[in-house]
């Protein structure tokens, strides 16, 4: 059951494409899909090679998008640039997943988790409460989604 | 062009930095006491020292008070800190424990870090004035030291509830042997009964 959970995501991230045109396809990373309490999904860094990422995602819908927008925040924000809580840049993995083009496309319980996240971390890692523009209105637009999968 | 961009992104793999960060799942912090506590095999108190972890108070897990353990987290310790620890053995090294930044671990000098995912707690918004920023961050912190010091009472209670329960079991354990062997006596002594009348 594990291993066909794993292959269902491992299909929907196939032909992605990150934000700077690099394409993924299956096999490129190590996707598992294996019960975490804590987190939606954790990049676990390199194991034989290959980026591991897992996802355990319990706050949104798995759409393809939203799985894919994810990804993006996990593989190309941590994994390719490295932003993470130690270096207190942990909000430019959220930048990176709304710059991506399947952001449109992701459900308003994804957005509104995003954004709220993406400023949490910004306020928490700045000290200030002025975000860029474009992301402040991303956050404007979307923190008030409301549906079934919110709390 | 689809092998070039194969190979861009095995550079990748190659030159990206080896660290482990996530998206966390949020919940009540009375949730995250207990998904926290159940799901860490070490809950303690600590301070940071030369880069390890001196434990000062142990609620759960097989640890030494006063002994130094390396660790290794996903968010930034700094020395001479003091810090309650939501964490996992690692099961290669007993000297080393594992800490991940979805955990209610945190620095008594840097409570905010859990903000982020949980849901009790919320930064100042968007449209909150410079000048009043200050005052509704003092309003956080006073939340988050006072949350901080009754999650440790319970933490503290839980102790002494699961040290009492342990008692008990071995208390219980004790007759519970001596019935046993009471019962399987009177067993073998009915079935040697039943023999000498049948003959």
């Amino acid at each position: 059951m594990k291993f066909a959970k794993s292959k269902i995501f491992e299909t929907f991230l196939d032909g992605m494409s990150f934000n700077n045109g690099t394409k993924y396809n299956i096999g490129d990373a190590i996707i598992t899909t294996n019960s975490d309490a804590t987190g939606n999904a954790r990049y676990h860094g390199i194991e034989n090679g290959k980026h591991h990422v897992n996802f355990d995602i319990g706050e949104y819908e798995w759409t393809v998008e939203n799985i894919r927008a994810t990804f993006i925040h996990e593989l190309e924000g941590h994994g390719f640039n490295g932003y993470t809580d130690k270096l207190k840049n942990h909000y430019k993995a959220y930048f990176k997943t709304m710059d991506s083009k399947y952001w449109n496309r992701t459900t308003p319980a994804f957005k509104k988790n995003t954004v709220k996240s993406m400023y949490d971390y910004y306020f928490y890692e700045t000290k200030t409460n002025t975000l860029p523009p474009k992301y402040y209105n991303f956050y404007k637009n979307n923190i008030n989604n409301k549906n079934k999968w919110m709390r | 062009m689809d092998e070039m961009k194969k190979v861009i992104f095995l550079l990748f793999v190659f030159f990206t930095t080896y660290v482990f960060s996530n998206n966390c799942k949020s919940f009540y912090l009375y949730e995250s006491q207990i998904i926290n506590y159940k799901n860490s095999d070490l809950v303690f108190i600590c301070k940071s020292k030369n880069g390890k972890l001196q434990v000062l108070e142990i609620f759960k897990g097989n640890l030494e008070i006063k002994k130094d353990y390396i660790y290794q987290s996903d968010f930034m310790i700094n020395d001479n800190d003091l810090l309650i620890i939501y964490a996992n053995k690692d099961s290669l090294n007993n000297d080393k424990v594992l800490i991940n930044s979805c955990s209610l671990s945190r620095s008594f000098n840097d409570l905010q870090r859990i903000v982020p995912f949980i849901l009790d707690y919320s930064f100042p918004g968007l449209d909150i004035e410079k000048s009043e920023i200050k005052q509704e961050v003092k309003i956080l912190n006073d939340k988050l030291l006072r949350d901080l010091k009754f999650e440790i009472l319970l933490l503290r209670k839980q102790k002494h509830l699961s040290s009492n329960e342990n008692k008990i079991d071995q208390n219980l354990n004790v007759p519970l042997k001596y019935l046993m062997l009471f019962a399987i006596f009177i067993f073998l002594y009915t079935i040697i009964l039943i023999r000498i009348f049948r003959k």
